[in-house]
Parts: C-alpha cells; sequence; structure tokens
C-alpha cells in the first residue's frame, strides 16, 4: 500500500507540473518548435505502444492469436471511422463477447 | 469570486464535452474494475483517479504494478505517458495568462485530452476571459466528474464482475480509442507504428522498459520523419544565394 500509493503521489505530483508548467510559470515563455512538435508524437507514440502492450502482449509474453486480435482490429476500424469513445468500446465489447460465446 | 464562474458558459462547457463524459463513464467503470482485480491497492487505484485524472496513466500504472515492475519504473513510465499535457498547456497558455492566478493551477489539475481539446475549440470563437475560463471549468470538471463516477462504481462492484465479461479488454479498448484519433499526420502515423512494433519486439527488456524504449523509438523516427518533411521542399524549390548567405549569418 505505501509503495503503490508513493508511487501514485510522485506521478501526481509530476503531471500537475506538467499540466501547469506553461499556463502558470511560463505563460510568456514560448516552447521551441522543436519541443513542440516532439511533444506532438508523445501521444501517438505512447498509446500506439500501449496498445501493443496490452493487446499484443500479456504479462510480458506475446498473446496467442484469438478474439481479443479480433475484436481489437474491430474496435480500431470503428474507432477511425466514427472517433467516438462510446462506440469503439461499445463495439469492441460487444465483439469480444460474441466472439466468446461462438467459440 | 462567482463573477468569474458565470453560469451560462459553465453549462456551455458542460454540454458541449458531454458525448465524451458518457463516453468515458464505462472506461472509469472498467479501471476501478481492473484496479480490484489486480494486486494495486484497491484505495490507492481509487485515489488515483481524483490525484491523477489520467485514464492511460492510471491503466498503464496498475498493469506494472501487477506485473512487478520497479518502482521507477511505473513512476518514469506514468510521467512520459502524462508528458501530452505539457503540449495541452503550451496550447491553453495564451487563454489562461488573462485568468487571475488563483484560478490557474485548479484549472491546470483537471486539464484532459478531451477538455483541452473542447475548450480550445470555443476559445476559436470566444475572446472573453471570463465565459472562457467557465467554459473550460465546466468541460474539465464535469468530464473529471464522470471519470470519478465511474472508477467509484467500479471500485465497489469489482468484486462481483464475472470474469465472462472480460472487463480487462476495456484497457486496450481505451488505448486504441485514443491512439486512433492521435494520429493526424503522417509524421504521426509513423510514431505509432514504430512504437508499436519496437514495444512488441523489447518486450524482454529489462524491469518492463519495452514501452518507453518503443514510445522513444515510436517519437525519434516521427520527429525524423517531420524533419525530412521540412527538407523537401527546400530541395526541390533552390533559393537565391544571398539568401542562403544571409540565413547562415543569423
Amino acid at each position: 500500500m505505501t509503495a503503490d500509493l508513493f508511487i501514485i503521489l510522485a506521478v501526481a505530483a509530476g503531471t500537475l507540473a506538467m499540466r501547469a508548467s506553461m499556463v502558470t510559470l511560463l505563460a510568456d515563455v514560448a516552447i521551441p518548435p522543436r519541443m513542440e512538435q516532439a511533444l506532438g508524437l508523445v501521444a501517438p507514440a505512447v498509446l500506439a505502444g500501449l496498445v501493443a502492450q496490452t493487446l499484443f502482449l500479456d504479462a510480458g509474453e506475446l498473446r496467442p492469436f484469438g478474439s481479443w486480435y479480433v475484436a481489437g482490429a474491430i474496435a480500431a476500424v470503428v474507432a477511425w471511422r466514427t472517433r467516438s469513445f462510446g462506440w469503439t468500446l461499445l463495439a469492441g465489447m460487444a465483439s469480444v463477447w460474441l466472439l466468446q460465446a461462438l467459440s | 469570486m462567482s463573477s468569474w464562474l458565470a453560469v451560462a458558459p459553465l453549462r456551455a462547457g458542460a454540454r458541449a464535452i458531454l458525448p465524451l463524459s458518457v463516453g468515458v463513464f464505462p472506461f472509469g467503470l472498467a479501471y476501478g474494475v481492473t484496479v480490484v482485480e489486480s494486486s494495486m491497492n484497491d484505495l490507492v487505484g481509487w485515489l488515483a483517479s481524483f490525484l491523477v485524472i489520467a485514464g492511460a496513466a492510471q491503466l498503464a500504472i496498475s498493469d506494472l504494478i501487477d506485473q512487478g515492475a520497479p518502482w521507477f519504473i511505473i513512476v518514469g513510465t506514468g510521467l512520459i505517458i502524462n508528458a501530452r499535457y505539457m503540449m495541452y498547456s503550451g496550447a491553453l497558455a495564451p487563454a489562461f495568462a488573462q485568468f487571475p492566478r488563483r484560478w490557474r493551477i485548479p484549472l491546470a489539475h483537471l486539464m484532459t485530452d478531451q477538455a483541452a481539446v473542447t475548450s480550445l475549440l470555443y476559445y476559436q470563437h470566444e475572446g472573453d476571459p471570463r465565459h472562457r475560463l467557465a467554459f473550460y471549468a465546466g468541460a474539465g470538471l464535469s468530464f473529471a466528474a464522470s471519470w470519478w463516477v465511474g472508477t467509484t462504481i467500479g471500485v465497489v462492484i469489482g468484486a462481483t464482475i464475472p470474469a465472462e465479461l472480460q472487463v480487462g479488454f476495456a484497457a486496450p479498448l481505451m488505448f486504441i480509442a485514443l491512439a486512433v484519433p492521435s494520429v493526424r499526420d503522417r509524421a504521426a502515423l509513423i510514431a505509432a507504428a514504430i512504437a508499436f512494433s519496437v514495444t512488441i519486439i523489447a518486450r524482454d527488456a529489462p524491469m518492463n522498459t519495452g514501452l518507453l524504449i518503443g514510445a522513444a523509438a515510436g517519437i525519434a523516427f516521427g520527429m525524423l520523419a517531420k524533419l525530412r518533411g521540412e527538407a523537401t521542399p527546400v530541395v526541390a524549390v533552390p533559393e537565391p544565394a544571398e539568401d542562403e548567405e544571409a540565413r547562415d549569418d543569423g
């Protein structure tokens, strides 16, 4: 519990510092263009890595091919077409339940 | 104080973000259930929704705690995932500069992908600082509240959720729902593809650093693509010699 709490407090403090960085202390300092470009790539890179880590890996091992892969692909198409959180979740969960019922 | 929180723009902000608030609620629910099912302390996992307010980082942290990763890797991964808030902070800075100082840090804490993007769209056609502050507060608070309520219910009912519901699948779904719209240009596509592949290739890297290595590789290759993209027109359209010289001097 103490270790978990320490981790959350550290991430919370660091995250608040980053959220507040430009809007408080650095309100008058422009972000260098190169840094801004790199920050713009953080979201696609990190999020794609997280998809790989949670969908294609399971506790560090390659996940055997199965319903998660198929449902994940369906969800990706729905996310691309609708750009909606709700539809992506609905399509993904419905697909994984259906595939499970069929298998 | 009340004059800075006019009711009309406060409501407008909550209304504009409503579809996203509805969408994030089940993810909050799934996060709460994931915390209960993982080896992470339930109370701390619940508290994280109020202290961190960042679903992607929170899910990754609970996953890494479950895998027994060292604390500095978990904190580092969480901070890398949240580094994108500096970009939103920069984008919101011109608007926040006109807000009273006492509001800036509390409002910054409510900064999410969704609240930042929704507010920035509103700021394109609304210049009044009071309206801007109240709109952001309405959007940020109502969206976070949906995350808080979802998490709370998830933690409370977590133990009663049957395994057949596969709530764990909500984690990759959430990352898919966030990742796909974040790919807006070629450089972002390259960054995503490289990060995705390298994270899988580096899965046996020590101390669960695979995601960090993958993300770093993705950002590096994305930057290379951006730099090449900038270089191309210079090669295609040669400029007069004196311009080249002038630039060298500067």
